[in-house]
């Protein structure tokens, strides 16, 4: 389990080649994110049925015109406890993002990661990713080493739009945060305007969570969680061949 | 092998969760009986270190003013000696002010109207997700603390209302400017369904800490020497104390 090569690979006693992937804090803000994520949008639920009934503006109740309504029932037995998770997990969120960020930031990680490399944004290649995303089809060669176009466009939407607009608009509700910063709502466009915003940033991130999930699930959910957990990030056999072939290609 | 790195960052960490636990358990005034308690006393904190205590709750244009205003919870306490008030137009009614205060007294409504008075057009924010917003008209809180004049050891101030409801409140709140014993509604007295004859006004906090049909006000030094304790009678439902977020 120690050999390794430039590219910081090693290979298992089966013979398969890991790549090492995620440092430490990734995966410590990774999962803490994930927990904090669960659990935000259960309690969120929860509260939210306490007026399941979304308005635009500053005002709303039972009887104003609705902008999305789930009914017109109150259910708030779980309200309060429901409160303090969400709250509680706010703060591990907001914490683990905050140093998620600024580690990234500060290891160069965005760019190297994140931002789009050169060949990514040609049209033959984005046609091509789309064709394989359709087809269900698991990257090989040097795309299993990096993160695709879409999941560079998704991971940096989470990042940099869903979880601060999660955060701001989830403060603009908070009458004491509002009365220091008011300049929030001219952001959000009133009160229940922001719970509308904050309703619907957190749908986007659950959406996010599902399709993540599902693309966990299809490039194998094991090595999936193992290398999220580890660090180490298995490239099948097959794969791994097929790139050193490509790259012999190139050459 | 631990490098000096690592030995730096865990140390940081370590040190730093400790200043922040102890200015927690410090900022927080009453006691910690949960984790996520812990979580609403670390909101607390940071809410009370970051932003302003003078900043004021938006007020808004008479324009604004919703066309109905929902009154939920008690809308007309069953309480007997409220009843009898009600009858009699609350000529009757005495707020008493006691506990740590140099002039014990009981105010009628014609004593706080007789006081100077604010007059405010802020926004409702109900912990069930609605809000609405009203002109309110009454006195400010801190005015009638100096009419009765607080001891050197007051910290908190405690309310009791007509239909079995309490919580406490520090001294940023107490004090702050729009922090008013309301007996005005839309330039109207204050209706019975929103806590007629006087409620409180906590602009800055979610609408559950706006007590209505206020019957004492007890000013005291320590938050959890209050009733049964823990800053609200609603914590057995699960609701915070500090009802800012």
């Amino acid at each position: 389990m120690t050999e390794s090569n430039t590219l910081g690979d090693r290979q298992s006693e089966t013979g398969q080649v890991l790549t090492y992937r995620h440092p430490p804090w990734v995966r410590i803000c990774h999962w803490l994110t994930a927990i904090s994520i669960i659990l935000l949008l259960i309690t969120g639920v929860v509260i939210l049925l306490a007026h399941p009934r979304l308005y635009w503006g500053e005002d709303g109740f039972f009887g104003d015109p609705a902008f999305i309504s789930f009914g017109h029932f109150e259910y708030a037995d779980y309200l309060g406890a429901s409160r303090s998770v969400h709250f509680f997990f706010a703060w591990v969120l907001g914490l683990s993002g905050t140093s998620y960020a600024l580690f990234a930031l500060a290891r160069g990680r965005i760019r190297k990661f994140l931002v789009p490399e050169r060949d990514q944004v040609k049209p033959a290649h984005i046609v091509a990713q789309l064709k394989e995303h359709i087809q269900l089809k698991v990257p090989t060669g040097k795309d299993a080493r990096r993160y695709n176009l879409f999941q560079k466009i998704a991971y940096s939407v989470v990042l940099f739009v869903l979880i601060p607009g999660i955060i701001l608009s989830g403060l603009a509700m908070s009458p004491s945060v509002a009365a220091s910063y008011p300049d929030l709502f001219k952001l959000f466009g009133g009160r229940q305007s922001a719970r509308t915003i904050h309703f619907l940033l957190a749908s986007s991130l659950l959406l996010f969570f599902l399709i993540h999930l599902f693309q966990v699930l299809l490039v194998g959910f094991g090595d999936g969680i193992r290398s999220m957990t580890t660090g180490w990030h298995t490239l099948p056999q097959e794969r791994a061949q097929t790139q050193s072939f490509k790259e012999g290609e190139q050459t | 092998m631990i490098s000096r790195r690592k030995l730096v960052i865990g140390g940081s960490l370590v040190v730093g969760s400790a200043a922040l636990t102890t200015a927690v358990a410090r900022t927080y005034p009453l006691r910690i009986r949960s984790p996520l308690e812990a979580a609403d006393a670390l909101t607390y904190t940071a809410q009370r270190a970051l932003l302003s205590p003078n900043a004021l709750a938006r007020e808004f244009d008479r324009g604004m003013i919703s066309k109905t205003f929902p009154a939920i919870n008690t809308t007309d306490p069953e309480d007997e000696g409220y009843q009898r008030l009600r009858h009699g137009g609350f000529e009757a009614w005495q707020l008493p002010i006691d506990g740590l205060v140099d002039r014990p007294m009981t105010l009628s409504l014609k004593n706080l109207m007789g006081l100077p008075s604010r007059t405010q057009i802020t926004q409702h924010n109900c912990v069930d997700g609605w809000s609405a917003i009203a002109e309110w008209t009454g006195v400010q809180l801190f005015r009638v603390l100096a009419h009765v004049g607080m001891r050197p050891e007051a910290r908190f101030i405690g309310f009791e209302s007509f239909d079995g409801w309490w919580n406490v409140c520090d001294m940023v709140d107490a004090l702050h400017a729009q922090t008013m014993l309301t007996y005005g509604m839309n330039g109207a007295p204050l209706p019975i369904r929103h806590g007629a004859p006087v409620r409180l006004r906590l602009e800055r906090q979610l609408g559950y800490r706006s007590l209505k049909y206020l019957k004492r006000i007890t000013v005291l030094a320590d938050a959890e020497d209050y009733k049964g304790g823990g800053g609200l009678s609603s914590r057995p439902y699960g609701y915070q104390w500090h009802a800012g977020i």
